[in-house]
């Protein structure tokens, strides 16, 4: 697919970092290696909830280890995620916590010479915990006289009292949704769970912390946003944000659990500053998993509809049980009433959120936060109103959708915009035709022991979380680029690449721009210190939103180049362009239809540099006023084994209305990523605990913690992609979206396609073989019973 | 909570290269002493904290313990790679249950690393190839400083890692007679995903004149302490003539006489639900591969 409008946007062109990822070359957090750097563990609560009644540290310090405890740690309470405004900030933890709220929450760290000897002693802390009552469903998390986590937290500056463990509470009303009931034909309603899935990303959690002579500190972290690292720490160790340096480093994947400073690296720092020398501090696989999980779900979801199939009213109430640390619950919730009621118009509508305390790993953001719980109930809901309306499952859905034109509040009530792009009606139309959707036939005409049935979803993410108002969410970008004095660019920003390529989307739109060859522009290592803030990579925002502000400073550069430009090939600046020369590896400044009048990008940065002119260099900070939706369709085709309950995903086909394609390969393996995370959510991965101790099931072992892998995924000739041909008119290039998008319709479509195999609706996520056989064998009996 | 990213605890790594050598370090080291072969379930113990050695013992170093020959019975040394056994069963059918539980394995790493003799000595309820060798009625050959001895493989298994090895005694082979004719085997399991030990794993190995079953051996995995025989279902259908209302009958047997649990990958309800299928599976292709 190559795009004529463009040079490089659109075309499959190779990342800058690729060949030093395949070949091992590329450095993450935990290859940092300094002098003398030491080695730290944490010790962990073996308890669910338990107050730590005494620590003794002697032994470990006559090991030579170095210690922190509560005590020697800053008592400030703050919260680890900082993308909010201050004022809708929770805070509830604290460095090191003199309470422990779930099993495997860090409590005392070391630091020694080699991390063996860090593991001694370890064993050699002698900590006594006082055992608390502990609870482990947000249910029973709510009802008087349970164990109760948080008396009190921060929210801003104010203390907020916390009862019944509720973190936080959140409504949203339009019109309403009794009368609108009421005027349905036809009120349909369901209950549906999602599991606290395991993020999995192929790094665990990595800091390396080296104190400077002059009382900063350097610090190399796995992050999503260096900027909110560094404030936190400037803010938790008292340290002014000029000595604090956080250095951009490679991530190893993340799906969302990098958005927040991890729980480590203010442990690290607070044992660096002790020692005085640098520590690295790497989690195990099983402390990663201790550490974070995706929000689960429990929704109860209620339509009402008109016979011809229009919505008159929808009313979604959601529990969200967050484990022991509140990190974005509130704009979470905001977030989930948003995608409810931008899937589909609502006259009249409600959404009720309840975020609760329980004794189990925080949960935070995990690709699509929120979207694709919300997006699994409602789209398992629009099939079973067209189911009972006998309409098509389609044409539902093209009824009702929030289309072109239509104001949309994608990330939560305060940030609303107008669609100005939309692929909703091709995506569907066109896969309708691919996947072969006319003859799926309805579950009743299937027999057999195996099964297929086709599903469709559709979903949307938003590209960021940009509005034109300030809301509780800050967002925002700021890039520098400058043209070295060989006609080869640099690119600085704080933004950050999660795997998907978004650095490169950003090294191609000033390519683009600037008419210079893609390879002679070259992402810049970035750090705190370096660069103006970014606000984090994530809301899959990196393209939408950080790609225009490089692409703003792009813009700037290339009013100097011509200016300098037309200094010296005399030419109104105006009347200038600027292509790449692939003969001569250069951006050729030139007035169109006047061959002589040409001017390498080189030649006019050099002039510039020796006539004493100044460097080509701009620098921009930028708020994208949207967040334009990307949409996202997803057909599955799925065979149910009647007799064993396996599911086996057959055949899919993946869309998204991503505007203009940066790079269709990378995109295209965005809705591949996306497709598999969705088919574990719905039918494979949860982090269960074990009620008596609350310890995980699995143990934090991957031996135990399944993911699907190429292996259990439809073969490649089965597996279909395309793009919508949209452009939005908001984004770079007309560029939106795609990382989160890819992952928001996949579970309902899943779902779908097993009751269009078998007839059950199943709304209990993961949907596992063990579960698909009692249901199985439920209906079984109830048809027994009917006849 | 462990550390499984390293080996926290010191230990002596050694590698003897003869069979002698082996036998005196065993007798030298006695408990303090564990054998490494491929490592895919050592390491974990290991990482896990679950086994803390003063010494590990590298028995694949031994060339005796590597080499695979046949003498009428197939010879598998106990340090012989699972991929070289697999590419082995891939070009003799006769073994097609042992080729089929192989295959099932999705984890590259462990087919490449993992021993036969490991995954045997292991002893682990679910072991794919000791389900399969159960079937084709193997024999290991353990070797001590007292001696030698032949054990088949169903008395060999104890309970959940348990073994019927002596300390200081090593397995050198696996034997695995030669298959009678008109007989057809087949290894079936269900995971969670395709890298995944089984849930249940079901092997079968039928004689047949075309109609009748004229002996079989079946075995279940992961439905009790150790990889069991179904001697139960195994007199039922002896002499036989195989038709649904046959099977059904079987399968009604395989579900009683299997003690499955409840644990991290699947239910007891599940487990002996999908226990008849299954083992129906598993005898259907088993008795397909015997008409060819």
């Amino acid at each position: 697919m190559n795009d004529d409008r463009f040079e490089v946007i659109g075309r499959v062109t190779r990342r800058q970092d690729g060949h030093a990822m395949v070949t091992g070359r590329q450095l993450y957090s935990s290859d940092i290696s300094l002098p003398n750097m030491l080695q730290a563990r944490v010790l962990r609560s073996p308890y669910p909830h338990a107050r730590i009644a005494a620590i003794d540290t002697s032994e470990a310090e006559r090991l030579g280890a170095v210690c922190i405890t509560p005590e020697d740690v800053p008592r400030v309470k703050y919260n680890e995620r900082q993308v909010s405004v201050p004022a809708k900030t929770y805070r509830d933890r604290t460095v090191l916590p003199d309470k422990v709220r779930h099993v495997g929450q860090g409590v005392v760290a070391v630091a020694a010479r080699t991390e063996a000897l860090a593991d001694r002693a370890l064993d050699a802390l002698d900590v006594e915990f006082e055992s608390l009552p502990a609870v482990f469903d947000p249910h029973e998390a709510m009802r008087d006289g349970a164990p109760q986590l948080h008396d009190a937290v921060l929210l801003g500056e104010t203390v907020l009292p916390i009862e019944r463990n509720i973190a936080c509470y959140r409504e949203a009303v339009e019109g309403d949704v009794a009368r609108g009931l009421e005027e349905a034909d036809l009120v349909v309603e369901n209950e549906f769970t999602t599991g606290r899935a395991y993020h999995g990303q192929l790094e665990s959690k990595a800091v390396v912390c080296r104190p400077e002579a002059d009382g900063g500190i350097t610090v190399w972290a796995t992050a999503q946003s260096i900027h909110n690292t560094r404030q936190l720490l400037g803010s938790l160790f008292d340290i002014p944000l000029s000595k604090i340096n956080v250095q951009r480093v490679p991530i190893g994947g993340s799906f969302g659990s990098s958005i927040q400073m991890n729980s480590s690296v203010a442990v690290c720092v607070a044992l660096a500053l002790k020692a005085q020398k640098s520590v690295k501090l790497v989690l195990t696989r099983e402390e990663d998993m201790y550490d974070h999980c995706k929000y689960p779900s429990n929704i109860h979801l209620t339509y009402g509809v008109k016979r011809d199939g229009t919505l008159t009213a929808g009313y979604l109430k959601t529990v969200v049980d967050i484990g022991g640390h509140n990190i974005q619950a509130y704009p979470l919730l905001g977030c989930m009433a948003g995608w409810f009621v931008s899937l589909y118009r609502l006259p009249h509508l409600k959404f009720e959120g309840t975020a609760v305390y329980t004794n189990k790993a925080p949960a935070c953001a995990m690709q699509g936060y929120g979207n694709p719980q919300v997006t699994f109930a409602v789209e398992s809901m629009m099939d079973t109103i067209a189911e009972e309306l006998d309409i098509d499952p389609i044409d539902v859905r093209l009824k009702n959708y929030v289309g072109l034109g239509e104001t949309f509040w994608g990330q939560g009530p305060t940030v609303r915009s107008v669609i100005r792009s939309c692929g909703v009606e091709e995506m569907l139309l066109k896969g309708k035709a691919m996947v072969g959707w006319e003859g799926r036939g309805s579950s009743t005409s299937k027999t057999g022991r195996f099964r297929r049935g086709i599903g469709v979803g559709r979903g949307f993410h938003t590209s960021g979380t940009g509005a034109p108002t300030p809301g509780e969410v800050i967002d925002y970008s700021t890039a520098m680029v400058k043209i070295n004095e060989d006609g080869s660019v640099d690119c600085l920003t704080a933004l950050m690449c999660h795997g998907g390529g978004t650095l490169d989307a950003g090294a191609k739109m000033v390519a683009e721009e600037l008419g210079v060859p893609l390879d002679r522009v070259g992402i810049s290592p970035s750090n705190t210190r370096s660069t103006g803030y970014d606000v984090c990579t994530h809301a899959t925002r990196g393209v939408y939103c950080g790609g225009a502000s490089l692409l703003r400073a792009a813009q700037d550069v290339k009013k100097i180049l011509f200016d300098f430009a037309s200094r010296i090939i005399d030419v109104n600046p105006d009347a200038l362009k600027v292509r790449p020369d692939t003969n001569r590896g250069q951006g050729v400044v030139c007035l169109p239809g006047a061959p002589a009048k040409r001017i390498t990008v080189a030649e006019v940065a050099k002039t510039a540099q020796i006539k004493g002119w100044g460097s080509i260099i701009a620098v921009v900070s930028h708020r994208q006023v949207n967040c334009p939706p990307c949409f996202v369709v997803n057909f599955v085709e799925v065979e149910v084994d009647t007799a064993t309950g396996q599911i086996r995903p057959m055949r899919a086909v993946a869309a998204v209305d991503a505007g203009t394609v940066i790079n269709p390969d990378l995109a295209a393996g965005q809705l591949e990523g996306g497709l598999c995370r969705g088919i574990g959510l719905a039918l494979l991965e949860d982090t269960t605990y074990k009620p008596d101790t609350g310890e995980l099931t699995c143990g934090g072992y991957l031996t135990d913690y399944k993911v699907y892998t190429a292996q259990d995924m439809p073969s490649l000739e089965d597996l279909s992609t395309f793009f919508a041909d949209t452009y939005e008119p908001s984004g770079p290039f007309g560029a939106k979206g795609v990382g989160e998008a890819a992952n928001n319709a996949t579970a309902g479509a899943v779902a779908n396609a097993i009751y269009n195999a078998v007839g059950i609706r199943l709304t209990e996520a993961p949907i596992t073989p063990e579960r698909v056989l009692s249901a199985l064998t439920r209906d079984a009996e109830q048809l027994q019973q009917g006849r | 909570m462990g550390n499984t990213r390293i080996l926290t605890r010191e230990f002596e790594y050694v590698a003897p290269e003869t069979m002698p050598e082996l036998l005196a370090l065993l007798d030298r080291y006695g408990p303090a002493a564990t054998i490494i072969a491929g490592g895919t379930d050592v390491v974990p113990q290991l990482k896990y904290e679950k086994i803390s050695p003063d010494y590990l013992i590298d028995v694949t170093k031994i060339a005796e313990l590597r080499t695979v020959r046949r003498d009428g019975a197939l010879h598998i040394g106990a340090a012989v790679r699972l991929r070289d056994v697999k590419a082995y069963c891939r070009d003799n059918e006769t073994y097609a249950c042992l080729g089929d539980a192989l295959g099932s394995i999705g984890q590259a790493q462990v087919v490449n690393m993992g021993t036969l003799g490991g995954n045997i000595c292991t002893a682990s309820p679910a072991a794919d190839s000791a389900l399969a060798l159960l079937v084709l009625e193997a024999r290991v050959r353990l070797i001590g400083s007292g001696g030698e001895r032949v054990v088949p493989l169903d008395a060999f298994f104890r309970g959940p890692k348990m073994t019927g090895m002596e300390p200081g005694e090593v397995m050198a082979e696996i034997q695995v007679p030669a298959v009678v004719d008109h007989t057809g085997s087949a290894f079936r399991k269900i995971g969670r995903v395709a890298g995944d030990i089984s849930k249940i794993s079901c092997a079968v190995a039928v004689q047949s004149d075309g109609e009748r079953c004229l002996s079989c051996r079946i075995g279940m995995g992961a439905v009790g302490p150790t990889p069991m025989r179904m001697p139960g279902v195994e007199q039922l259908l002896s002499g036989r003539a195989i038709d649904a209302g046959v099977m059904d009958e079987a399968a009604d047997r395989i579900a009683a006489d299997i003690s499955p649990l409840t644990d991290v990958r699947s239910t007891e309800f599940y487990r002996r639900r999908v226990s008849r299928v299954l083992f129906k599976d598993t005898f259907d292709q088993a008795w397909k591969r015997v008409q060819r």
